[in-house]
């Protein structure tokens, strides 16, 4: 399928073995996003499996971010951010009024280009939402730092110095200290804006080794300028395109990965993907 | 080019305006270091323990000053007291909570702007009316406090928009996708990452309060006695120097003293700024 | 464990906390206009009473005989704020000017921590030195001393900080691109300050200047210190006068009914006067950033 129909329900995979067994746990319907009057995402509609890796591609503008900020309410945070149309998370409506916007931040994490951990302590910095979160209990609290810290491969390298202030580490430290302070919270779904752009090639490498990890956990949506490393991790791939440069970004194709990469059928994402050898 | 015609005698301009300029810093830094002297000088040998702890008598040219630094405390602060929470809140309110275009927050920098640029003397007239009149609180610390509340108040707000300014977005957004509420984030994030910004002000805007004179003449009045509460009428120590020098014959030598703590005062505020930055700087570095 | 109800509360806290600091920014904002508005109906009072155009054309200030001529005191209070302009800025211009092009580094930082110390010493201790030495000294080249030449010196040496101030932060935001593209010219170091440097910054050194103009209008301890508060038009340097902010301080204690609305007025006048200068200011720096 290149664009999908309006209102559709359920799984519509044609050609993904890999979707068939599995729920879809986030859906966009008509999805639309203007900043003033500005449009800058059109009726984007798509559905996205539990425990895959959905990778977000397209050139600058295309409204992939926005797009993201759109699954946990992020442009509730600008007050010229307009969005219409619907967001399921399972079975909840997430752009209605009665959604709770901070439980809903809880289960939609979010990781972005910059790494941004905050200018605490790394303890600190992972303490910060499990209490905002309800969480009192000192070992409890330990046991799950100590658990995040592992999951991103950062345990070895700083259980020394929990106390030191979180911006002594590496760019691709830090950006793995981001991700331990998403998962602590136990999300059921990460979007990841460009998580790799900001990092030099090895911390690059890790940071990509550890999206591919979480497939088996998480719901994972990651926009990515790196069309090789949307090959290598995604399992299914849409692309955005911005139609006559006038700001609206539009969904053009979604489909498998392999789908994609190798049998496009719009000829834009054709010429898109022919700038990347894969 | 020009160059050459413009040589004097073997003199190049660039030669005379070299000494224009250090005969410029030698008359400023001169005149500055003859007020320092001239004060430090008399003043020094003034200030001793007595001179500190005992009260003035026979309208200031014996005693001390010590019922003038307890109102000038007690003033001060609750000039501080009552401007923290207004001032930070204010500041919190124009960055985190509005939009900068909203005509709202810019009827609310706009009145900050006439405030800062007001006259000290007019602050004093409004406070003679409004505080001591009108709410009835007379010649009193309190309404001397209030009024420079009214005055510190830009400066500190200014200050605090900075510094919360000066907070990467990157913190709020990070803070809002882990599903923190807006005041968490504020308390647990901004106003800590802010906090060296927000002291900065609270000691300038002290500083300023601090050495205010005029705006305090007709609030707080010239009562010299040892203040009992905040209602009663009580001098500080700027009214104190104006006072001697000025209305008491032979009340130099206490004024020079009274100048020299005050000054000390002021260096000491100062001084603090200048550590608190420079350790937060330090800090960020490692 | 990642309980919910705690969450609800969340929301319902940000709530109180957006209310409670709408209060205390419209508290801020009030301010101001409880200023204005007293000031003006204090000083409209007098509108019924006497006519406004008294204030110009009485014979003299004899509050006690009901007489309030202002004039006299606004030409002061303009007077001083121009001889002590004329004085401060060029000093504090070529200040800022040897800070950031020929004191050695650490000499202008050490000048600019003075300057910016000299900012914070409170008006009464200027006051008291204009007091004890400077008005001696004029005394005795013609007497009284205390006049509008005290006056002026010790304004100039208060708002000589602030205009070497906003002058510094002005220069040192001048493109060194410019500063660069004039040295490889071959221009002479006088001749990129002269020809490049302070044209580039003349927005803000207006802006500093007006900043020190509306300072020294304002002050009040140390022009009542050293100007000897006769009410006369001076006539020379050496006149004593009396300021618009020290004929306030001076009456306000024992000013009763018309009197005191008569203070008033000069507090209106001397606000606008302030007010008049910030918006000349705003005029310059939008003409300026249109041409």
């Amino acid at each position: 399928m290149n664009m999908p129909s309006q209102n559709q329900q359920g799984t519509v995979s044609t050609d993904s073995v890999k979707t068939v067994n599995r729920n879809v746990i986030l859906r966009t319907n008509n999805l639309c996003l203007y900043y003033g009057t500005k449009k800058a995402i059109e009726d984007i509609s798509l559905e996205m499996a539990g425990r895959s890796i959905t990778a977000i591609i397209g050139p600058s503008g295309s409204g992939k971010s926005s797009f993201l900020s759109c699954l946990n309410r992020l442009t509730d945070l600008n007050e010229e951010c307009q969005v219409t149309g619907q967001v399921w998370l399972q079975d909840k409506e997430i752009l209605s009024k009665s959604m709770e916007v901070l439980e809903l931040r809880r289960r939609v994490g979010m990781l972005f280009q910059t790494p941004n951990p905050f200018p605490f302590s790394i303890w600190r910095n992972l303490e910060l939402p499990l209490r905002h979160h309800g969480v009192r209990d000192k070992d409890i609290i330990a046991n799950k730092i100590e658990k995040v810290l592992r999951d991103v491969w950062l345990w070895n390298e700083v259980n020394d110095r929990l106390d030191k202030s979180a911006q002594l580490l590496s760019g691709g430290q830090q950006q793995r200290l981001c991700l331990a302070r998403t998962l602590i919270l136990e999300p059921e779904v990460i979007l990841m804006d460009e998580p790799c752009s900001a990092l030099d090639p090895i911390s690059s490498d890790h940071v990509e080794e550890l999206i591919t990890h979480m497939r088996s956990t998480h719901t994972v949506v990651v926009v990515t300028h790196n069309l090789a490393q949307a090959y290598r991790i995604a399992d299914k791939v849409a692309f955005f395109w911005n139609q006559d440069h006038k700001g609206k970004g539009q969904l053009i194709e979604y489909g498998s990965v392999e789908q994609i990469f190798k049998h496009p059928h719009n000829e834009l994402t054709t010429a898109y993907i022919a700038t990347c050898r894969c | 080019m020009p160059k050459f015609g413009q040589r004097l005698s073997g003199i190049s301009i660039e030669h005379m305006v070299i000494l224009l300029m250090w005969c410029v810093f030698s008359l400023v830094a001169g005149l500055f270091f003859w007020i320092l002297w001239e004060i430090f000088s008399n003043g020094l040998s003034q200030v001793s323990w007595t001179f500190l702890t005992e009260s003035p008598r026979s309208g200031g040219r014996e005693g001390g000053i010590a019922s003038v630094l307890v109102a000038t405390a007690m003033i001060v602060g609750i000039c501080m007291l009552v401007a923290l929470p207004i001032g930070v809140g204010t500041a919190v309110w124009l960055v985190e909570f509005t939009p900068a275009n909203s005509s709202f927050s810019r009827i609310v920098r706009m009145s900050l702007d006439v405030l800062a640029a007001m006259p000290s003397i007019v602050f004093g007239l409004f406070g003679n009316a409004f505080f001591s009149i009108t709410l009835g609180l007379g010649f009193s610390i309190l309404s001397g406090g209030l009024t420079l509340t009214c005055m510190v108040l830009p400066f500190l707000i200014r200050t605090c928009v900075e510094a919360l300014y000066a907070v990467p977005s990157s913190y709020r957004l990070g803070a809002a996708a882990l599903g923190l509420s807006r005041t968490s984030t504020l308390w647990n994030l901004l106003l800590p990452t802010a906090m060296s910004g927000i002291v900065t002000g609270f000691l300038l805007g002290m500083g300023r309060a601090l050495a205010e004179t005029a705006a305090l003449l007709f609030t707080s009045g010239y009562v010299d006695r040892m203040p009992e509460s905040i209602f009663d009428s009580g001098r500080t120590i700027s009214i104190h120097i104006y006072d001697l020098s000025m209305n008491v014959p032979g009340g130099e030598p206490p004024a020079y003293g009274s100048a020299v703590v005050l000054i000390i005062l002021l260096l000491v505020i100062n001084f603090t700024i200048l550590g608190i930055t420079r350790y937060w700087q330090h800090r960020r570095l490692t | 464990m990642l309980s919910k109800h705690i969450t609800l509360s969340h929301s319902q806290i940000d709530t109180l906390l957006r209310h409670g600091l709408r209060v205390l920014a419209l508290t801020s904002s009030f301010i101001v206009i409880l200023i204005i508005l007293f000031l003006f109906s204090e000083s409209f009072g007098i509108v019924g009473e006497i006519s406004p155009l008294r204030f110009f054309t009485d014979p003299g200030w004899y509050p006690t005989s009901e007489q309030f001529n202002l004039l006299p005191m606004i030409v002061g209070s303009l007077c001083l704020m121009m001889s002590a302009l004329l004085l401060a800025a060029p000093l504090a211009i070529l200040t800022a000017v040897f800070c950031n092009f020929y004191a050695p580094p650490a000499l202008a930082v050490i000048v600019r921590r003075l300057i910016e110390i000299f900012t914070a010493i409170p008006s009464v201790i200027y006051g008291l030195w204009g007091l004890v030495v400077l008005v001696p000294i004029i005394a005795s080249i013609q007497a009284p001393g205390a006049s509008l030449l005290a006056g002026s010196i010790v304004l100039a040496i208060m708002i000589f900080p602030t205009i070497a101030m906003v002058s510094d932060s002005v220069i040192v935001a001048v493109p060194k691109k410019y500063i660069k593209g004039a040295v490889a010219l071959g221009l002479e170091r006088y001749s990129v300050i002269f020809s490049v440097v302070l044209p580039t910054a003349k927005s803000g050194l207006f802006a500093g200047m007006l900043l020190g103009a509306a300072r020294a209008v304002g002050e009040t301890m140390a022009v009542l210190m050293v100007c000897g508060n006769i009410v006369q038009m001076p006539s020379s340097l050496f006149d004593p006068i009396r300021a618009l902010t020290s004929n306030i301080a001076l009456e306000m204690a024992y000013a009763m009914d018309i009197h005191r609305t008569a203070l008033f007025v000069s507090g209106t006048l001397l606000l606008m006067l302030v007010l008049i200068l910030i918006i000349l200011n705003e005029i310059y720096q939008s003409k300026h950033h249109h041409a």
